[in-house]
């Protein structure tokens, strides 16, 4: 029995000891192995990456963290390896401070379809069809068709088949028409064939504005030009443009619209000017229309029937020559026999038709806009055998033309995104003559909330703002509106996932490696592994701070030896 | 023992009661039966048993109710009276008094009774027992017990329970829709008649008579692009006719019923197409020496429905110049019909009666008619017969020679001459100014008659020549008239060399005139046709109208190019959306709408006869699928794709442009 009363201290002493040693928390530093952090950026399977990765870093702790929003989970200063098959988009930082590797994964070597690009006008009127020029690559695909489909929410909007007469790239135009006005997400998806071993690069999502309101058109005649005449009433037949004109029939007689005058008011709200009969422009209109192209950043077409004289030549680069044809020719879609041709060709001259190879309708930037001259100058007259060729290549002229003509642009740096965030813009306030007292002002409506007002940054050009335009669950439309002046308003369309295509994305994800020093792995193999694990190996050790007594795992001992030591004395009966 | 009057006054107090007893036991109980119809109802009873239920229910409980009759006596009728007034109990004592007898003084019950009888005087008996409310409760209550029993009963044929939950989708539904197609008279074709068809063919002209059995209390009928259909009722229905011209697709809705319960037709027209009339034999023109003879002539026809005549006519052309003369003829067929749809028939045309004379031309075809009275006559390919050999006539009419080729020919000759003479050089030594001159005239007629086609407008010859590079450099605005004045210009310096005696020189420029020549002749637009018909002036409208009515004309602008129906197919369009996505609402509702975007497209008909034949989840998807490729498909016909162009324009390119244009001119 002697011995209980020692039982009874030591236990009472260790219960005491524990509680105190807790009370005062000691610290250890130890020496523990380097953090490697592996992104994965894949919807296939990364378990051969990722386990090559870990046999490959064997002092190094390896962390998996699959993407969580638009975020690259890895922070600025991890150890970090991403591990991607393109399929998932997320937002890169502009710095990284260490070496940040990619190991590409994805099955490779058989038959495959992937688009490579897509690109479509970012405004498109609702009352006309859009066109989606949609770039991929095949491999093992001989006498294979593809199918391309434009969706819009689920709504079949375009579609087109390809037949691949052999490997390679392929450009592939699909029309499509919107069903719904505003920002909209079109998603592009080649259709996976049978024994295609990898679908996950043939689809990507682009942005497009869908709006109603019609492209504003000057068409001003010096004299009844049978040419103007028909390109005007293929505009005015369609309800995408608002066509006024102007057309001198004599001396003091003229005819037209009311809104059709060769002034600066007129030419700074349209977008396009269409001049027939140039050679008879007075020096005046032609300082005006110089200041239109130039300054205002519109766009002039003359349509000539002769060789054009002075003063109009100031308009033109380069040396128009006349040519007959024994029988009507093509140029581009139409037709013609009676045509001005440009001797020579400036480098940044844009050649929309040719005749044989010879330049007939030639787009040549000037200033801020460009001039479109147009030299089948007889084409009208062909216009009834084309099909509707005339009217077509006339309209799709002045809508390709006019997007970067309006008096008032509004630019998204990027047509989709996530929803929550933010979308940086630029404003353009173009005009022959910016006011001094310009006053302008922004909004953002998002959902069915109420506008926000968006505070705009003037840039360095005159008449250019900056803003950001906030992003919520729902799409939001950017209205800007200039005081007695012009207005437009856009929107960014929500996607959920990204819309690049994957070999963008892997491009994206390549590059930012390079950049940061790190390496591009495509081959998984242990010695393709080691340049993308330099940095990881080259880490020191890390110090690891260990705080023994924080775990709940000594309540027991504790309580055990309180319990133990109140239990002996109950027996001993004392109390 | 006296009769105690007040007794009838009393009995038919007691009566009334009874009667409402019973009235109020009916209301109860065809409130009951209600209930009972109404629950089976509710729980998908058939109904027959809700019929039994209700019955049965409701006649136990007007039965129990009825025992209440039972209790009526003339104790409590007259218990009844007491409350209804002050009677100082006089009269349930008369009437216990008649009840139940007992010994009272003759005199007292007299008093009694008189007493009695003056009280009830003054009683108003349908003021005790009131019997209006009651009978107007019944009748309110039976009319809505029929109501609802018999209403019930014709919705309970598509009446199915949802699984899983108590409640129960009310829908009015369409049983039957028969189709009798009648086609037009003339088709011979026989009466038609299907049972909920999805799509029929009918041939134009058609009468299509729609019989829609329904347990709904109507049925509303729309055909796309044409409106609705008037359905009246019928034997065991509703049915309507119209006449189909063109292909349309119809959506039957139940009256009151769900769009998921219509249903749909899509109706194809397939149009009379006119007979097809060839002559196989001869097949060719023919031309004969002599004025008489035989041909032997053989014609085939054949039409989709049937052919109603066959006919072969000639026209006989005599004489020449301004003494044309036509002649009209038949010549008899034998006709051999191999089916009604498909005629042969010869014919041997003897020659001799048609008094030809050299140089006449027969011209002859075949016409057929098939036998829709508003169709017309379609006539073969026409042929001719050359009679002699003076006939220079082609093709169905006539036309004079080629006279762009004679003058080119004429050139052609003048370069041949030039070309002899030069290779014969050494034989006209002596006579070789001469030889040139000579040649040289010729070029002076070629080039006169070049002049007077041109208009004759070259004056001065030397003149002409002088000012050649004007024509050269293009600056006459007709390019054709530019050709041809270039070719007078080439031949007048030809004809000035070969009256020099150069005929080497002359030599190219014959050759440049004649290249001119072909050109100007190739370009015939540039040349006025003479037309009669069109260019004839009416004289009777010349200084004719009002001059208030005189206006310039201002052209409208056709503004096709804007779908009228956007709105409605971009609304379709997310429908499908949401069927191709989730299998919902893929019906005969939407695919009416489909098919109601353009009637006339077939591949709209037949996505939307997919649409609404489609059994199945999958099948309704994919079926929704289809029909947004279609839609798409439309709609990319009905709106303008743009032509790609590519004309971006960056800033720093437009500064390079106008350096560009520096050394060309002053910098502006």
């Amino acid at each position: 029995m002697n011995g209980q009363p020692l039982a009874r201290f030591g236990l009472r002493a260790a219960g005491v000891a524990i509680a105190v040693v807790a009370a005062i928390d000691p610290v250890f530093t130890t020496a523990a192995p380097p953090t490697l952090v592996i992104a994965r950026l894949a919807s296939s399977s990364t378990e051969t990456a990722e386990a090559l990765i870990r046999s490959s870093a064997p002092g190094s702790e390896v962390i998996v963290r699959p993407a969580a929003g638009s975020r690259l989970p890895c922070a600025p200063e991890e150890a970090c390896v991403i591990v991607a098959d393109g399929s998932v988009d997320v937002d890169l930082p502009r710095e990284m401070p260490v070496p940040v590797s990619v190991v590409r994964v994805g099955a490779r070597g058989g038959p495959n379809v992937a688009l490579t690009s897509v690109t479509a006008g970012q405004m498109q009127h609702a009352a006309g069809a859009g066109s989606v020029r949609v770039a991929m690559t095949g491999v093992g695909l001989s006498s294979q068709t593809t199918e391309l489909r434009v969706t819009d929410g689920g709504s079949l909007v375009g579609s087109a088949t390809y037949q691949w007469p052999s490997d390679g790239n392929a450009v592939v135009d699909v029309p499509w028409w919107p069903v719904a006005d505003g920002p909209r997400a079109l998603r592009v998806e080649a259709m996976p064939f049978e024994k295609e071993v990898w679908a996950l690069d043939n689809s990507v999502t682009i942005g497009v504005n869908v709006s109603t309101d019609p492209i504003r058109v000057l068409v001003f005649d010096t004299r009844p030009s049978w040419g103007s005449t028909f390109v005007r009433r293929a505009l005015e037949d369609d309800p995408r443009f608002r066509v006024d004109h102007r057309l001198g029939l004599g001396p003091a007689i003229v005819a037209g619209t009311a809104g059709g005058r060769l002034d600066s008011r007129t030419l700074d709200a349209v977008a396009v000017t269409i001049v027939g009969g140039p050679d008879a422009l007075s020096a005046g209109d032609v300082g005006l229309l110089d200041r239109f192209v130039r300054q205002r950043g519109g766009t002039l077409v003359l349509l000539p029937e002769r060789a054009i004289t002075h003063p109009a030549t100031a308009l033109l680069a380069g040396k128009w020559t006349q040519h007959l044809e024994a029988m009507a020719t093509a140029v581009g879609p139409m037709r013609a026999s009676e045509t001005l041709r440009l001797a020579a060709l400036s480098p940044v001259d844009v050649v929309v038709a040719r005749m044989k190879d010879s330049p007939v309708i030639v787009s040549s930037p000037s200033g801020q806009g460009r001039v479109v001259v147009s030299g089948a100058m007889d084409a009208w007259r062909y216009r009834d055998a084309d099909g509707g060729a005339f009217d077509r290549f006339w309209r799709s002229l002045v809508i390709e033309s006019a997007a970067d003509s309006h008096p008032l642009r509004l630019d998204f740096a990027r047509s989709i995104t996530a929803p929550f965030g933010s979308v940086p813009f630029v404003v353009r306030l173009r005009q022959m003559t910016l006011p001094p007292d310009l006053t302008m002002g922004a909004t953002a409506t998002c959902g069915r909330g109420g506008a926000e007002v968006i505070r705009l940054w003037p840039g360095a050009p005159p008449g250019v703002f900056h803003g950001v335009a906030p992003v919520d669950q729902d799409a939001c439309e950017v209205t800007v509106a200039v005081t007695g002046g012009p207005a437009v308003s856009g929107g960014i369309a929500l996607v959920t996932g990204g819309g690049r295509s994957s070999s963008e994305v892997m491009a994206k994800l390549e590059r930012a490696a390079e950049r940061s020093g790190g390496a591009v792995v495509a081959a998984l193999s242990p010695q393709s592994m080691a340049p993308a694990l330099t940095f990881a190996s080259s880490q020191p050790p890390r110090p690891h701070t260990v705080h023994p007594m924080r775990s709940a795992w000594w309540l027991f001992p504790f309580v055990a030896c309180l319990g133990l030591e109140w239990w002996l004395r109950r027996r001993l009966g004392l109390g | 023992m006296p009769e105690i009057r007040p007794q009838n006054i009393v009995e038919r107090v007691r009566l009334r009661l009874r009667v409402r007893a019973v009235v109020l036991a009916a209301t109860c109980g065809l409130v009951l039966a209600v209930a009972v119809d109404a629950v089976a109802w509710i729980l998908g009873g058939s109904s027959g048993l809700r019929w039994f239920g209700a019955g049965a229910g409701g006649l136990l409980l007007i039965a129990w109710l009825v025992r209440a009759c039972r209790l009526a006596t003339l104790g409590q009728a007259a218990a009844v009276i007491e409350r209804s007034g002050s009677f100082d109990n006089l009269i349930v004592t008369a009437i216990e008094l008649i009840d139940r007898p007992r010994p009272v003084a003759e005199a007292i019950r007299e008093e009694i009774a008189t007493q009695a009888e003056a009280k009830l005087a003054t009683v108003d008996v349908a003021g005790v027992v009131p019997l209006q409310q009651p009978l107007i409760i019944l009748v309110a209550v039976s009319v809505g017990a029929i109501a609802m029993l018999t209403g019930t009963t014709a919705t309970a044929v598509d009446a199915r329970p949802i699984p899983g939950k108590g409640a129960v989708a009310a829908t009015l539904g369409i049983d039957r829709v028969s189709v009798e197609v009648t086609p037009p008279g003339y088709s011979q074709r026989p009466v038609t008649t299907e049972t909920d068809p999805v799509q029929i063919s009918v041939v134009a002209g058609s009468t299509v008579r729609l019989m829609v059995t329904t347990s709904a209390f109507g049925a509303t009928t729309e055909l796309a692009g044409q409106g609705p259909l008037a359905l009246v009722r019928d034997d065991g229905g509703f049915s309507g006719e119209w006449v189909a011209e063109r292909s349309t697709a119809v959506a039957i809705r139940p009256e009151g019923g769900a769009g998921s319960q219509a249903r749909f037709l899509s109706v194809m027209v397939v149009p009379d197409l006119p007979p097809v009339v060839r002559v196989p034999t001869p097949g060719r023109d023919l031309g004969i020496d002599g004025t008489t003879g035989r041909i032997a002539i053989a014609v085939d026809a054949q039409d989709d429905l049937g052919l109603s005549e066959v006919s072969l006519r000639f026209t006989k052309a005599s004489g020449g110049g301004e003494a044309l003369t036509f002649t009209e003829g038949e010549v008899p067929l034998v006709i051999a019909r191999v089916n009604p749809r498909q005629w042969r028939a010869t014919a041997e045309w003897v020659l001799d009666g048609l008094n030809l004379s050299d140089g006449d031309v027969l011209v002859y075809r075949a016409i057929a008619r098939d036998r829709n009275p508003n169709g017309q006559p379609v006539q073969s390919d026409q042929f001719l017969i050359e009679v002699g050999r003076r006939a220079g006539a082609i093709g169905s009419g006539f036309a004079l020679p080629d006279q762009e080729k004679k003058y080119a020919i004429s050139q052609q000759m003048v370069i041949y001459k030039t070309e002899q003479l030069i290779a014969a050089r050494a034989k006209h030594a002596t006579d070789w100014l001469e030889q040139n001159q000579l040649l040289g005239i010729e070029q002076r007629m070629v080039r006169a008659e070049v002049v007077f086609l041109g208009g004759g407008e070259v004056q001065d010859e030397v003149e002409e020549a002088a000012h050649s590079h004007e024509v050269a450099e293009g600056r006459l605005e007709n390019t054709g008239r530019a050709e041809m004045l270039r070719a007078i210009n080439f031949m007048s310096r030809a004809e000035v060399d070969l009256n020099a005696g150069r005929a080497v020189e002359a030599l190219v420029l014959e050759r440049e005139a004649l290249r001119s020549l072909e050109r100007a002749f190739d370009r015939r637009r540039y040349f006025l046709r003479t037309l009669p018909e069109r260019s004839r002036i009416d004289t009777s409208r010349r200084l004719t109208g009002a001059l208030k009515e005189a206006q310039p004309w201002t052209r409208e602008p056709v503004r096709t190019k804007a779908p009228s129906d956007l709105e409605q197919r971009r609304a379709l369009m997310r429908d499908l959306a949401a069927a191709a996505s989730f299998g919902s609402g893929a019906d005969a509702a939407l695919a009416a709408r489909v098919a109601a975007l353009d009637p006339s497209a077939t591949s709209l008909q037949q996505s939307a006869v997919a649409l609404a034949s489609a059994k199945g989840d999958q099948a309704r998807r994919a079926a929704a699928w289809g029909a947004m490729q279609a839609v798409t498909t439309h709609a990319l016909v009905s709106v303008e794709a743009p032509a790609h162009m590519e004309l971006a324009v960056d800033p720093l390119a437009g500064l390079l442009g106008d350096r560009w244009k520096q050394p060309e001119g002053p910098r502006r």
